[in-house]
């Protein structure tokens, strides 16, 4: 048996059969694109939020072998001695790093880096351009004081120059600096945040009041013997130690990029997660499609295994067809991907700085290797896909497949009704949701998701069949569409499976959306009860939790008609390996005004033991990912040493996905020596009005740079805009999903149209009217619509229990309370009914307008 | 006398000689106070500690060292006095080691702005450091350095005695450098310093010994406005005699009249040359992998002295080409002389400078 | 009560082009039972198609009871078919869902008039084609002779002027092409229905009142 001879046979007929059934054969290619460019869309994202993230780090520090980095508060600058003593070390570098708002450009801000370009110079991968465009060394850009470069993009959007001056504000500090060079990173750190600027350490020190303090030293080091540097670095990493403050961190820099990676990592999983579910529902199409393309073929396979080819040359042969097919859809996917990461950069690059890391991404990165992974994975898809109806085609006995007769009679229909491994699948949704939750393995609940909705696909054809015996409509055509739809189960059981997990997802994510958010806006109602609001605007703007100008202060408690001011310091940290974030509050404001919603406590008063010593509360979700109850103790790295802090309580909240731990001021200020503030809450005598008070301070606050100030009504607006901004993609993907399984209502319908050619035929000529024709499958895409959406509906509530209960609890922690958004519901049920009717809409039109006489002669 | 910073200082484009100038200038002779004046003199915008030297193996090998600390004033007074990170001065080092027997020319490079202590330079006597680079003056006047580079693989420790008084450059060490009052410095050699201790070269310790010549010269405004470089030399006879040359070049390759020299007998008192006393003739070229060309080899003749003879390096790339400060680039090298005094052979070894020859330093000369 | 007129159909089949009817006359009488014959390829199919208004002419006219079917609509001319016309099929085609006796009610369920009446002319068809006790099984469950007579059956249930078979013994054994030959006939003498019948089987032809023969589109007189 020459295969390759009969492939190629094959192959050509096969090509003349795709511009045969164009329709078919471009819907299958669309839904397998749609599949992967969500896949490329997601990954591309990520990709770029990582990549960029990298780029803006190594346009200032370069690409370090070893790096000492201050988390959550900065580092004494005396460290640098001891490191330069170091044997290990040949180069070192200091940076400092803030964000500085610019008053004369409401709304724009610089990342500031403050760096020495002495020693700097083997580490950095920008350049220094005055005016000539020549480059500038290190004496050029220390040899007048407070000079600054910042990136082109910049300059241009805010019409600046070189020679202009550029007030910068942060933490109360001002400085007016002096543009004058140009930054232009090196041509790999494409990506690199725009509002990076660079000036000498000492003018970032002084001017902004940081003095003796750096953000990371950055260094090179000697290679050992065998020109490695690895065991130089963990020697290294052993000699420090000793010497270096609690909260420093010391390593290779690519742990830098691993922790953002983790920091990402369950946002970004969420994503991939999302974009495997179109993909999942692409694969349901192709295996559709090509089920329909052996069932007309069946001749051709005959009379090619009377020929002599075997069993598994006619798999290999339609798997290979489905390869061949799906390489073009997986192209095009990729292509549509891209378009589509470009749409979604903006949305994703501000949900990651409000919740995660400073990002700014411009233009996306593409990554060759995740786009080769998405095209194999689509390729994955439709090869599976087309397995199994390749199989079942390989089985039928040659002599059989060269009677002629309907393909459709013949068709096998679905006897085996799947609810063995409908079962199998509900069954592993338990393990897997029992992993997630109880086995700390939380990945295990994207698969407790991905089986709930398998064990719907597995239960589509039995519903169909169900509906199917249901007494129908007395109409004509419902009676018809009742029979065609029952005898066309074998097609349509698949095409309803992908429209039940699309649904599902849908409904899924609308209630888990609906629920979190319902339950942050209520949680936000009950816990926001100050008047008004007052944080620096680069925090904001960047996403930073740059320090308030300590004046903000005095001047609240100042102003007539404020009975209490509380105050909120928030820095970020790494604690054991998670991310998480360390807040300081006045708590005898906060117990009185704005007491917190406590879990558990230790006996006594939470709040005085957080006064008196070294107590801290934990938000609910900080607790169940650590597994702390009240009286644990967790050790917390600050500048003054490894602090012993015992929890005292556990609250509510809903401000961080990686969990709070609470300290009174005093506590904080004590353990960290840091000063700041991050925002302040200031509540009202009763009468006294917000908007004045508010007015007041904003315009004392003028000359000292751009603060926000809001007031109750508009900071529970801004946080559901956020919360709103970081549910866009989800939101999108949603849709696409959908879009997706309403392709498949189309295929289906136009592959049985096709097998059906002859019976319409029949019906023709029985006496039936284009219109009869038309009703007759716009009814059975009812029954099909009406078998996912049904099945999807209870598969969505299922999903929204295991996203809320178990992926939100396992990955976040969070207690979200169930709100079913009826509403909405019924919009995306009533969605899906239109879409499936407008789906059905182009095979129907074509299968009425069949010639009749043309129709019988066709076989 | 060396005259590089002045170049430096020139390329960085930093203040002349304006009515509000806060720093001295070399005007009148330094009334000179040892060992005070071997330490640094902050009033002054550039000062140098300069060593180069002729070095020999066990086997004879012979090699070239120079070892240079620069300070590079940038203001009177730091803008940001309260930062440690405040600059007054910038501090460079360069070091360079050529192993003639196997061709090899290696150097490196050190740029600081002494910030937590990086650099340390007395102001009562000879005690520079630049990180792990350092030179000592040492309570017995031996002059002690130690620098290395793991990185190139080359390094020093060497202990340099002299074996000669030192040597005041020019009027009482008033060295001038152009016709305009001011444009000089202050500046004194040690000519001959009996030297030993090691060189490291691809990180292998070679025990050596030979004669080092050491510089110590301070300025503000030392080079006139158009004058393109200088060729400078010294050069130590096996006679016990010294010798230093230096031309100016203006424009046009001439001699600037301010050229001047200095004859160090083996005994006595040293004499001061003037222009007129000498002629410095280029006898061969040799072009960089950059496209500059300097001269090598030169025909030197001082005919009071009744001294003529060739000087000749002993590898023709000897240049220096310096990454951290604009790319500038100098030739310093090791060399040799042959010729004749009154008649008889006299022969010896030295080190030859030869700066404005490739373009960035050109350029900054014209400013 | 069906006439033809220089009746011409040809189709685009790929670049050539086919001349499947080349100028048919011929004139049908009410109540007659005619066969047409021929090789494959002739043309009998389509001329069947053309008569029962399943298909539109290239040039000539067609009158069925006087309506000229060349120049209808497709709504007039389903409405043609629903009321005036009967088909049986070679592969019997009825739909696999449906009972026995819907398959035999579909016409009357296209046109809306499935009512107690219906159902009993229904029943008496069953009985007339002897599948009275079959009427509720499903098509899968007969043997082809039981299936054509349903379909026979179906073809007659909304007494239709004119009853057209195409090879409805092409996939019959001997025994079974008899039975529904006579069916037929019979039949469409009770109901003084004509018929028309396309096969290429002499024995099937002998039975018809009057033969016309094609050969190559064209009448074979």
């Amino acid at each position: 048996m020459n295969w390759l001879r009969t492939f190629r046979v094959f192959l050509a007929h096969g090509g003349r059969d795709f511009f045969r059934h164009k329709t078919l054969s471009l819907l299958n290619l669309t839904a397998l694109a749609v599949g992967v460019a969500a896949i490329v869309a997601i990954q591309t994202v990520n990709e770029t939020a990582l990549r960029s993230f990298r780029a803006s780090l190594d346009l200032v520090a370069g690409r370090p072998d070893f790096t000492v980095e201050g988390q959550g508060f900065r580092l004494p600058e005396n460290l640098i001695p001891i490191l330069r003593q170091d044997p290990a070390i040949r180069e070192l570098t200091p940076t400092l790093t803030l964000i500085a708002s610019l008053p004369s450009h409401p709304g724009e801000f610089i990342h500031l880096i403050g760096v020495d370009p002495f020693s700097n110079t083997e580490l950095v991968t920008y350049r220094l351009q005055d005016t000539l465009l020549t480059p500038a060394d290190a004496t050029a850009f220390v040899s007048e004081p407070n000079t600054i470069a910042i990136t082109r993009p910049l300059a241009d959007r805010l019409h600046l120059k070189i020679g202009d001056s550029l007030r910068a504000v942060s933490g109360g500090h001002q400085a007016n600096l002096q543009i004058r060079f140009l930054l232009e990173p090196s041509p790999d750190l494409i990506g690199a945040d725009d509002h990076l600027a660079i000036a000498d350490i000492a003018t970032v020190q002084s001017s902004f009041g940081l003095l003796g303090q750096i953000d990371r030293i950055d260094a090179l080091l000697l290679p050992d013997a065998d020109g490695k540097i690895t065991s130089a670095q963990a020697d290294l990493l052993t000699r420090l130690t000793p010497h270096l403050p609690a909260n420093a961190r010391a390593g290779s820099p690519e742990r830098r990029g691993q922790e953002v990676g983790k920091m990402l990592g369950a946002f970004q999983l969420n994503l991939t997660a999302l974009s495997l579910i179109a993909l999942v529902v692409g694969m349901f199409l192709v295996t559709n499609t090509v089920a329909a393309n052996v069932a007309r073929r069946r001749s051709e396979l005959g009379l090619l295994r009377s020929l002599g080819l075997d069993r598994r040359s006619v798999i290999f042969l339609l798997v290979g067809e489905s390869l061949l097919l799906s390489l073009l859809g997986s192209t095009l996917g990729i292509f549509l991907g891209l378009q589509v990461a470009r749409t979604l950069l903006h949305s994703v690059s501000s949900t990651i700085t409000s919740h995660y890391v400073l990002l700014s991404m411009t233009d996306i990165a593409v990554n060759p290797w995740s786009l080769l992974l998405a095209g194999l994975a689509g390729l994955l898809a439709a090869g599976l896909a087309a397995w199994w109806p390749a199989r079942e085609a390989s089985l039928v006995p040659p002599v059989d497949a060269l009677q002629p007769g309907n393909s459709a009679d013949r068709a096998s229909s679905p006897h085996s009704l799947a609810l063995r491994p409908a079962l199998l699948c509900f069954l592993l949704t338990l393990i897997f949701s029992a992993t997630a939750l109880y086995g700390r393995i939380p990945r295990t609940g994207f698969l407790a998701a991905l089986s709930i909705l398998l064990a719907a696909a597995f239960l589509a054809p039995s519903l169909g069949r169900f509906f199917a015996r249901l007494p129908s409509l007395p109409f004509p055509s419902a009676i018809l569409a009742r029979s065609a739809f029952s005898r066309g189960l074998h097609r349509h059981g698949l095409a309803a499976a992908a429209l039940s997990v699309a649904v599902a997802m849908a409904i899924g994510v609308t209630i888990m959306v609906h629920s979190f958010r319902a339950t942050v806006d209520q949680w936000i109602g009950e816990s926001i009860k100050a008047d008004l609001f007052i944080a620096p605007s680069t925090n904001l703007i960047a996403g930073a939790l740059e320090p308030l100008d300590p004046i903000a202060e005095s001047l609240a408690l100042a102003t007539p008609g404020v009975l209490a001011v509380g105050t909120y310091r928030e820095v970020r940290l790494f604690l054991d390996g998670l991310p998480a974030k360390l807040a300081a509050c006045k708590l005898d404001v906060l117990r009185i005004h704005n007491p917190l919603t406590l879990l558990s406590a230790l006996p006594g008063d939470p709040y005085e033991l957080c006064q008196k010593g070294d107590y801290a509360l934990i938000s609910e979700n900080f607790a169940r990912r650590r597994r702390l109850q009240p009286g644990s103790s967790i050790s917390l790295p600050t500048p003054t040493g490894l602090r012993s802090i015992q929890v005292a309580a556990i609250f509510r909240d809903y401000t961080s996905e990686s969990g709070l731990l609470l300290l009174d001021r005093a506590t904080y200020q004590r353990l960290t020596q840091d000063q700041g503030l991050t925002s302040l809450a200031i509540h009202l005598q009763p009468g006294i009005s917000a908007q004045a008070v508010g007015d007041s301070l904003r315009e004392q606050l003028r000359p000292r740079g751009e603060f926000l100030i809001y007031s109750q009504a508009g900071l529970r607006e801004e946080a559901l805009r956020i919360f709103d901004r970081s549910f866009a993609v989800t939101t999108l993907l949603r849709t696409l999903a959908i879009a997706v399984a309403a392709l498949g209502v189309t295929l289906s319908l136009t592959a049985l149209g096709v097998e059906r050619t002859r019976e319409i035929g029949i019906l023709r000529a029985t006496g039936a009217s284009r219109t009869q024709i038309l009703r007759t499958i716009m009814f059975e895409s009812a029954y099909l619509g009406a078998t996912g959406i049904t099945l999807g509906i209870v598969t969505g509530f299922a999903v929204a229990l295991i996203l809320m209960q178990v992926i939100n609890r396992a990955f976040f922690g969070w207690t979200i309370d169930w709100h079913t958004p009826y509403p909405s519901l019924i919009y995306v049920t009533l969605g899906m009914i239109l879409a499936c009717l407008l789906a059905s809409l182009p095979p129907a039109w074509r299968a009425s307008r069949l010639s009749p006489a043309e129709a019988l002669r066709s076989e | 006398m060396k005259k590089l910073l002045s170049i430096l200082l020139l390329c960085l484009a930093t203040s002349g000689l304006n009515a509000a100038d806060p720093w001295t200038h070399a005007t009148t002779p330094w009334p000179w106070s040892f060992p005070r004046d071997h330490g640094s003199h902050p009033e002054f915008k550039t000062e140098w500690w300069y060593l180069t030297g002729n070095l020999d193996d066990a086997k004879g090998n012979p090699y070239g060292y120079e070892l240079t600390f620069f300070r590079h004033g940038l203001q009177p007074k730091p803008t940001q006095p309260d930062s440690a990170w405040s600059i007054r001065d910038i501090y460079f080092a360069h070091l360079a080691i050529t192993d003639v027997q196997s061709r090899r020319f290696i150097f490196s490079e050190k740029i600081s702005r002494g910030a937590l202590g990086e650099v340390e330079i007395s102001q009562k006597d000879m005690q520079v450091r630049l990180a792990d680079w350092t030179l000592q003056r040492k309570p017995d006047s031996t002059l002690q350095m130690a620098a290395s580079d793991p990185v190139t693989g080359i390094g020093l420790e060497l202990s340099a005695t002299p074996l000669k008084p030192l040597t005041l450059q020019g009027q009482k060490g008033l060295s001038r450098k152009s016709a305009t009052p001011g444009n000089a410095s202050h500046y004194y050699s040690f000519t001959r310093l009996q030297t030993s201790g090691q060189l490291t070269i691809a990180g292998k310790k070679i025990p050596v010994q030979g004669l080092s010549w050491f510089d110590h010269e301070f300025s503000t405004s030392a080079l006139g406005e158009d004058q393109e470089g200088w060729d400078w030399f010294c050069l130590q006879f096996d006679s016990g005699d010294e010798l230093m040359l230096y031309r100016m070049r203006n424009p046009g390759n001439r001699t600037d009249p301010a050229s001047s020299g200095t004859w160090i007998p083996a005994h006595g008192p040293s004499l001061p040359l003037k222009s007129s006393d000498f002629t410095i003739l280029p006898l061969d070229e040799w072009k960089t992998a950059s496209g500059a060309t300097y001269p090598s080899g030169w025909k030197i003749s001082i005919p009071s002295l009744q001294i003529t003879g060739e000087v000749q390096p002993l590898l023709l790339d000897q240049e220096l080409r310096l990454k951290r400060t604009s790319n500038i680039r100098y030739w310093e090298g090791t060399c040799r002389f042959t010729g004749t005094r009154n008649g008889k052979p006299l022969s010896g070894r030295g080190y030859t400078e030869l700066t404005g020859y490739a373009s960035p330093i050109g350029q900054g000369m014209k400013e | 009560m069906l006439e033809t007129r220089d009746l011409h159909k040809s189709y685009q089949a790929g670049e050539a082009r086919v001349d499947a009817l080349r100028g048919i006359t011929l004139k049908i009488l009410a109540g007659e039972i005619v066969a047409i014959t021929g090789p494959s390829g002739c043309g009998k199919s389509t001329l069947l198609h053309l008569l029962g208004a399943l298909d539109t002419p290239t040039s000539g006219q067609v009158y069925l009871e006087g309506h000229p079917l060349h120049s209808l609509n497709d709504d007039k001319l389903t409405a043609l078919r629903r009321l005036k016309i009967g088909f049986v099929f070679q592969f019997f085609h009825l739909l696999p869902t449906l009972t026995v006796e819907e398959n035999v009610l579909l016409p009357l369920l296209l046109s809306g008039r499935v009512n107690p009446l219906a159902r009993a002319r229904a029943r008496d068809l069953l009985t007339s084609v002897q599948l009275a006790d079959r009427s509720h099984h499903r098509p899968h469950q007969l043997s082809g002779g039981q299936l054509q007579r349903a379909a026979i059956a179906r073809a007659l249930i909304h007494q239709p002027s004119i009853l057209l078979a195409d090879e409805p013994t092409g996939n019959l054994d001997s025994a079974s092409s008899n039975a529904v030959i006579e069916l037929i006939t019979r039949l469409a003498r009770k109901e003084k229905t004509t018929v028309l019948l396309v096969t290429h089987s002499q024995s099937v032809a002998a039975t018809a009142d009057r033969q016309i023969q094609l050969v190559d589109g064209r009448i074979q007189s």
